[in-house]
């Protein structure tokens, strides 16, 4: 009877049920990494001449300049993963990246029924490319131009392992005639983190141009972001 | 009791301690291996954590001008089930302890993060109060500068009891000024909610509200200035119940006028809103389900139309979540929500548009839970929301989840086992993004991780961890669609190993190693060329001496290289290395005054790399280096206010490397400076001055070559003020 109040006590139990659920998840971690396939990639086909986006994120200029050759190439090659990983995500980088919106956007969007998201977070950047790239306001065939342009009014800070950046941007839309379509155009504030040898993108604190001609769809990229499309 | 047991041999040498000697045991190395973990010159360390996952959690956390600390801010997160930043960051938003949140959470039946919103939902609710009779006044004004934008709240809210009848108002007033883009531009929200009337029984009430919105975006000379102004005039009835001992309820409806004018429409009619609320609670069982409806019926046309068209908005939703046997060790938790909100407005003079979005979810979760240290949960989600385009109803994107997720920890003889495994699919439609058609995208995800942690004795703590996820995205054309997304997949693996040694309470080391590797691959030939993989590996050590009492260094020295393997393009394989050390002294000259240095040595050599059959050739060809040397002096001469001073050097130069040596590119040389101080001065009894003020300076002067002639810059100062100040006041 002692012997069974101390076993009581100090929460003892057979050891087949002390084992089993550590064995279980160790087995199912195990099996998982080992070669059932569950999580190998697909092989791709073989490559053919054609022009791809090559990444480039070793400094914060050539962070954003892979952002705009992402853009233009409109998600027709490897578009999508190069812009995304411009983007800082907690499971890749270490980082999580945030966008902010201007108020004048969430008046915008409350007009609409259209609440922001709590946390504009990578997940919803990563979604937001494919969209962005394939806007029904802007003709299929047209070829996509991004620009970053320095914001004169505030120095860029760089520092050893983290840079902000003040930009202009615009997205130019060249249409099959020659001419041309602004569909984004705005400013941000743009916050860098290095993670290993990448500079990425961590917060972009959006504002509305105030020039911009709203009317002929020159929206900023956080009313992009937000906009039903 | 315990002492005088004698135990039989069976029991395992470690249950034959007592339980309070074998927490100690544990609470030591933990409490200095949190110690080391610290950066020397925090304010402030939680208690130590009685287990060792928490071994190297940094919880030198305080917001000293709030007076809110965040003590077992890591095991508290861990139990909610919350990211520790997200916990902190719900303290700070509402200005509550830890402890008061989660009390009222506990109290309120609500979960954590609910817990600010219902405060302030409810304080204009006056059956939430049985008060006879009350006068109180809360003002807030809040001053916040920084480089560019500075921000001016206002804040009131008063409240007035006097028997059965009440009279409440919340003002806002906020007002922004901001450069960008070489202009100076203002925006100013004012809002103001003002609620009256006659509690004639403890349940029920009558009365009127109105609820004024203001807001301008200004700027001289441009295109865009905007100007929204919103009144709603409404009779306001609520009534709540209880039936039965086990069955609660509330119903609130608003009803009134609308009148809406902005830039893009003048909206004039009658609005509505209607919210039920219900909560049947037994021992086993919970369930919590709110409905509201709000819509309205106006004129609506834009501004200098003559036409006006009749437009109908309206949102309906139903929020709930069924929890069953919450304190057995299984138990169950249904979260399930439905929304749908239509609005409409002129597109133009002539076209209304309607925008119509919904939002389904469904979230089952059953959890398995022996204690803190052992258990399961299983957690399925269903999600679907979508909305329509434009004025073309027909156009409707959707996007449908489903997720499945365990997670589960177990603590066996000291060891910690923490996996997790998801597994999500997502569907998303855009069947009209050009007129001939859209297309289907389809993506699914799933990762695995574990993580081990034990401590070896009282000096050694051990964690490894690993993970591994996939992420694939398949897309196909719905009608005709000439540029579809390209098909692609992105897989990750990472390992990581950390060892903590605390020889002493003076002296402690840990080293850790990692391996990760990324691949991102799109499938379709004309598109594999861009195709690559990283695998980066990471070593690193880090020590802590306290070389007298009040004098403590700490270094940490990281290695790194990264390889980034184009197959198809290897022109562009391109490896990086990164060597950094970042040594900190600390040192508490006097009870009030502390210093601390840090100086951070960064090299990072990088280029191309090309795989021969033999080995991997290197070719050096550019090296930046960057110093940094940043010290901060604080006196704290009160507890009611602080003054510091940071400088900061930075020194950053880029060189080109080529078969002549080192090119010198670019060479910057930047100085910051900031002092200031921190206050938390109470005014009186009632009222409260907190914040922090200082001027920053920067003055950066940069040299970029070219052909090996220096060209050096202008430099660039800036000189500023940033920080916040508040003052509080209540009667």
């Amino acid at each position: 009877m002692a012997i069974v109040t101390q076993r009581a006590r100090y929460g003892e139990t057979r050891p087949s049920d002390r084992w089993w659920p550590a064995l279980f998840s160790l087995a199912l971690v195990l099996g998982a990494l080992s070669g059932c396939g569950y999580f190998r990639p697909a092989s791709p086909e073989a490559p053919r001449p054609g022009t791809s986006v090559v990444p480039n994120y070793s400094q914060p200029d050539s962070t954003l300049g892979t952002v705009a050759r992402a853009i233009a190439d409109k998600g027709r090659s490897n578009g999508q993963s190069a812009y995304s990983g411009a983007f800082g995500d907690t499971t890749v980088d270490g980082r999580e990246f945030h966008a902010f919106f201007d108020p004048q956007t969430v008046n915008h969007m409350a007009q609409l029924g259209i609440t922001p998201p709590p946390d504009w977070d990578h997940a919803h950047e990563d979604n937001f490319y494919s969209r962005f790239v394939t806007l029904s306001s802007v003709p299929a065939g047209a070829t996509y131009l991004f620009q970053w342009s320095k914001d004169v009014t505030t120095e860029d800070d760089y520092q050893s392992d983290t840079a902000t950046l003040y930009r202009e941007y615009r997205a130019i839309a060249i249409l099959q005639g020659g001419e041309t379509q602004i569909f984004a155009r705005g400013f941000a504030a743009l916050v860098f983190v290095r993670a290993s040898s990448k500079w990425v993108i961590v917060r972009w604190q959006d504002r509305e141009a105030t020039d911009a001609n709203r009317d002929a769809g020159e929206l900023s990229m956080g009313e992009r972001r937000l906009a039903p499309s | 009791m315990l002492g005088s047991l004698r135990l039989p041999l069976w029991v395992p040498r470690h249950v034959r301690m007592t339980r309070p000697t074998r927490l100690l045991l544990l609470l030591v190395p933990l409490a200095i291996g949190l110690a080391a973990a610290r950066d020397p010159g925090a304010a402030q360390t939680a208690p130590p954590a009685p287990t060792g996952r928490f071994a190297f959690a940094d919880t030198t956390l305080l917001r000293d001008t709030l007076n809110l600390t965040f003590g077992r801010l890591f095991p508290l997160a861990d139990s909610l089930g919350l990211t520790p930043d997200t916990l902190r960051a719900l303290s700070i938003r509402y200005r509550m302890s830890l402890d008061r949140i989660t009390f009222l959470s506990d109290s309120l039946h609500a979960t954590v993060d609910s817990v600010g919103v219902i405060m302030r939902r409810e304080q204009f609710n006056p059956l939430s109060s049985k008060l006879q009779r009350a006068t109180s006044l809360q003002y807030t004004s809040s001053y916040n500068i920084a480089q560019t934008t500075n921000i001016w709240t206002n804040a009131a809210d008063w409240n007035l009891v006097r028997g059965p009848l009440f009279l409440r108002n919340s003002t806002n007033i906020s007002l922004q000024q901001f450069r960008a883009g070489g202009q100076l531009n203002l925006q100013q929200n004012r809002t103001a909610t003002t609620e009256g009337g006659w509690k004639f029984s403890p349940n029920a009430s009558l009365g009127g509200r109105a609820n004024l919105e203001r807001f301008d975006s200004k700027n001289p000379g441009n295109l865009n200035n905007e100007s929204e102004i919103k009144n709603e005039f409404q009779l306001s009835a609520r009534a709540k119940g209880q039936p039965s001992r086990n069955l609660g309820g509330e119903l609130s409806f608003f009803g009134g006028i609308l009148g809406l004018t902005n830039v893009s429409q003048i909206k004039r009619g009658v609005s509505g809103d209607l919210t039920g609320h219900t909560r049947y609670q037994r021992d086993w069982l919970v369930n919590d389900v709110t409905g509201h409806l709000s819509g309205n019926a106006a004129k609506t046309r834009v501004p200098g139309a003559i036409q006006e068209f009749d437009t109908r908005d309206l949102a309906n939703s139903i929020d709930g979540t069924l929890g069953m046997y919450q304190n057995s060790p299984i138990g169950l938790n249904v979260t399930y929500g439905i929304r749908r909100v239509r609005v409409e407005s002129p597109l133009d003079s002539t076209q209304i548009q309607q925008i119509r979005t919904n939002t389904d979810k469904i979230v089952t979760a059953v959890r398995m839970r022996r204690d803190n240290d052992r258990y399961l949960n299983v957690t399925e989600r269903l999600g679907r929301s979508g909305n329509a385009t434009a004025s073309n109803l027909s156009s409707l994107n959707t996007r449908s989840d489903q997720a499945f997720d365990v997670d589960g920890r177990y603590a066996l003889l000291g060891w910690y086992l923490d996996g997790s495994f998801d597994n999500t699919y997502y569907n998303s439609r855009f069947p009209k993004r050009v007129a001939s058609g859209g297309y289907l995208e389809k993506t699914s995800s799933r990762q695995v991780q574990s993580s081990l942690t034990h401590a070896f004795g009282p000096r050694f703590t051990f964690t490894a961890n690993g993970n591994v996820s996939l992420s694939q995205s398949r897309y196909s054309v719905i009608d005709s669609f000439p540029s579809l997304p390209v098909d692609r997949d992105q897989y990750r693996q990472q390992f990581r190993i950390d060892g903590q040694y605390n020889r002493s309470q003076r002296i402690s080391t840990g080293a850790a190693m990692e391996v990760i590797r990324l691949s991102l691959i799109s499938l379709p030939s004309q598109s594999t060329g861009g195709n690559n993989e990283t695998r980066t590996y990471r070593a690193e050590w880090r020590w802590t001496c306290q070389i007298l009492p009040g004098f403590t260094a700490t270094q940490r020295n990281q290695l790194s290289a990264d390889y980034i393997r184009f197959p198809n393009l290897p022109v562009n394989n391109r490896l990086t290395l990164n060597y950094e050390a970042r040594t900190t002294l600390n040192a508490v000259v006097t009870p009030r005054t502390s210093i601390e240095i840090t100086h951070v040595a960064q090299t990072s050599p990088s280029g191309n790399y090309t795989l021969l059959s033999d080995a991997e050739y290197f070719s050096k060809a550019d090296e930046s280096r960057n110093y940094t040397l940043r010290t901060r002096i604080t006196f704290q001469p009160t507890p009611l206010f602080a003054l510091n001073v940071t400088t900061e050097y930075l020194a950053n130069t880029r060189a080109t490397v080529t078969d002549q040596g080192s090119i010198p590119q670019r060479d910057d040389r930047t100085l910051n400076f900031s002092g200031g101080g921190n206050l938390n001065i109470p005014l009186g009894a009632k009222g409260r001055l907190s914040g922090d003020l200082q001027r920053s300076y920067r003055g950066n002067r940069g040299i970029t070559f070219q052909n090996g002639l220096a060209q050096p810059s202008p430099r660039a100062e800036s000189d500023y003020w940033n920080g916040r100040l508040e003052l509080s006041w209540q009667l």
